[in-house]
């Protein structure tokens, strides 16, 4: 029971982490039918970012937060405007942007092995562990839970509340249809890609805080959010959050069970057996888009 | 500097096997099977293992190897069936990331990321000039037999299949059988391929088989083309012209590897970008 207890409270601080960055790749998703597998980069950057500003440049947290999470926007936005909208403005069909992100992703990862290393960058933070009835949590995991409910909250009300919000749901259903009322698709696309290189800036940040800034973690980042999304139903917000509670699940048991070596392949394994297993008509993941 | 040269022409070699078969499957059949290194990865170590551990002799070894990685590669063309697109290319990466697990945990008979070294060359091609002479030979021969399939009734319809699956549907192909032969047949050379590699290099660790070789065969053929198979050549040998150079200019040996990297994936952007047919290619980057 103990054991299981403790599985479940990981799942949820991991399935934090991976929601924020599945809800990035999903709103990305959905308004611009782009897999923004590049996204992995973003969130590297962020963390290494973060990690240099406050050991190297000695900045209190807040002000490192802030500058990672610029680096974060800014690179979303330039990979956007520079390499996602001339491709769409040649009207590319699916696999040349796939194509574009993996050598995006690849790219950053090579530019932060080489100005930061190969080796693993740890803030060596100390938090207080609550122990309850044998269950571990640290101060820094509950802030890492409750730093991604209230992002994704907002994130949900913007959509769903505000005039741009609007507008993104319009470009997300039919592009033609919101470029022929008046929206300004381009600018609805750039506005999105800020706000999910924002998030995906965060999951960075809260992944330096608890473990450490890793060169792999892009590539690693970009398989899990996509896996998380495809599991959850692509282009749905609380899909996200859904595929990435049963991917971190899946993941915990697996890890306690047999080991962390086996933890990549994982995502893997169950974006298989949900992909064959799938309805012939129309799976739309854990979560039907609503 | 002559048998650099060699070294380099025999490692070139392997790598156009490689992006020939990537080619096959990408270009002409339409998939993009980014699990090309897993299968890549299959042959060099069924070969390697059979020799090391079984005794084998090093041709068997290679057969076996080839043979496995062509089974492999037909069973990676089952979920084409319902899996499209984008979909299709991130599960068969997920056959790459599930190979490395395999071969990292399952270390009673890989030695996980130990790698398995002193795998011995082939008898009687113990040099590297040998080495390189029966490289060349076997690409020269993989590229005739390739050019044969790819002109003949099975490559032409293989390519209506590429280009439009309904319509060739419609007009009697055998889209599933076409598609699961072209990708055996990537599969077996993919499979030759690594097991020359690890004939040659004598030692082969997970590492071998990661997504830096996965992207610089992607770059090679994106930049030499898709579906075209002088192409293939062309961009996996001008890949090589521009990485070896890198090895003299006067920067520590760890940013290397990062900064070529970081040329080939800013000259696969820019093909993408501005010129998606590659240098000699055929078809467009669609799925």
């Amino acid at each position: 029971m103990e054991a299981f207890l403790q599985i479940a409270v990981n799942a949820v601080i991991t399935a934090a982490v991976y929601a924020l960055v599945a809800s990035g790749l999903s709103f990305i998703y959905a308004t611009t039918r782009v897999f923004h597998l590049a996204h992995g980069f973003v969130i590297a950057a962020s963390a290494f970012v973060f990690w240099w500003f406050s050991t190297t440049g000695g900045y209190p947290w807040i002000l490192s937060g802030f500058g990672a999470c610029a680096v974060a926007v800014l690179l979303g936005f330039l990979m956007n405007e520079f390499v996602y909208e001339p491709l769409r403005a040649r009207k590319t069909k699916g696999l040349g942007y796939l194509v574009a992100t993996v050598a995006l992703l690849m790219f950053g990862n090579a530019a932060i092995l080489a100005v930061f290393g190969a080796q693993p960058r740890s803030l060596g933070i100390q938090t207080h562990v609550f122990d309850a009835a044998g269950v571990r949590i640290s101060s820094l995991q509950i802030g890492i839970v409750l730093a991604a409910a209230f992002l994704l909250s907002a994130l949900a009300a913007f959509i769903r509340f505000t005039r741009f919000g609007k507008a993104m749901r319009a470009t997300a259903d039919n592009e033609v249809m919101a470029e022929v009322l008046g929206i300004h698709t381009r600018r609805v696309r750039r506005l999105t890609f800020a706000i999910g290189s924002f998030l995906g800036g965060v999951a960075g940040i809260l992944m330096a805080l608890e473990f450490n800034a890793d060169p792999t973690m892009g590539v690693m980042f970009a398989i899990k959010g996509f896996s998380a999304m495809v599991l959850g139903g692509v282009a749905s917000m609380p899909g996200a959050v859904v595929g990435s509670l049963a991917l971190a699940s899946v993941e915990q048991a697996a890890v306690w069970f047999w080991g962390s070596s086996w933890r990549n392949a994982i995502a893997f394994v169950l974006l298989f057996i949900v992909l064959l297993c799938k309805p012939a008509r129309g799976w739309k993941g854990l979560v039907v888009r609503g | 500097m002559d048998a650099y040269l060699i070294h380099l022409g025999i490692l070139a070699c392997i790598y156009v096997l490689m992006t020939l078969a990537f080619n096959l499957s990408v270009g002409y059949a339409g998939l993009l099977n980014l699990g090309h290194v897993g299968l890549v990865a299959v042959g060099a170590y069924t070969s390697a293992l059979t020799v090391r551990h079984l005794d084998w002799p090093v041709w068997l070894g290679i057969v076996a190897g080839s043979l496995l990685a062509m089974t492999a590669g037909a069973f990676l063309a089952l979920p084409a069936r319902k899996i499209k697109g984008d979909y299709y290319a991130l599960l068969t990466l997920g056959f790459m990331f599930v190979m490395s697990a395999v071969l990292i945990n399952w270390d009673s008979v890989t030695r996980g990321t130990l790698g398995v070294p002193g795998i011995p060359r082939p008898g009687g091609f113990q040099t590297n000039v040998m080495f390189l002479l029966l490289v060349v030979a076997i690409t020269i021969a993989t590229y005739f037999v390739l050019a044969r399939i790819v002109n003949s009734p099975f490559g032409r319809a293989l390519e209506a299949v590429r280009d439009d699956e309904e319509v060739a549907m419609a007009l009697g192909k055998p889209v599933f059988r076409l598609r699961l032969v072209a990708m055996a047949v990537s599969g077996l050379i993919a499979g030759l391929a690594g097991a020359l590699l690890a004939h040659f290099v004598q030692f082969i660790s997970p590492n071998t088989f990661w997504l830096d070789q996965l992207v610089w065969v992607l770059a090679g053929m994106v930049i030499g083309g898709l579906a075209s198979m002088p192409g293939a050549v062309v961009g996996s040998v001008l890949l090589f012209a521009i990485s070896e150079p890198l090895r003299f200019l006067p920067i520590p040996s760890e940013l290397v590897g990062p900064l070529r990297l970081m040329i080939f994936m800013a000259i696969l952007l820019a093909f993408v970008l501005y010129r998606p047919k590659g240098l000699m290619g055929r078809a467009q980057l669609e799925g």
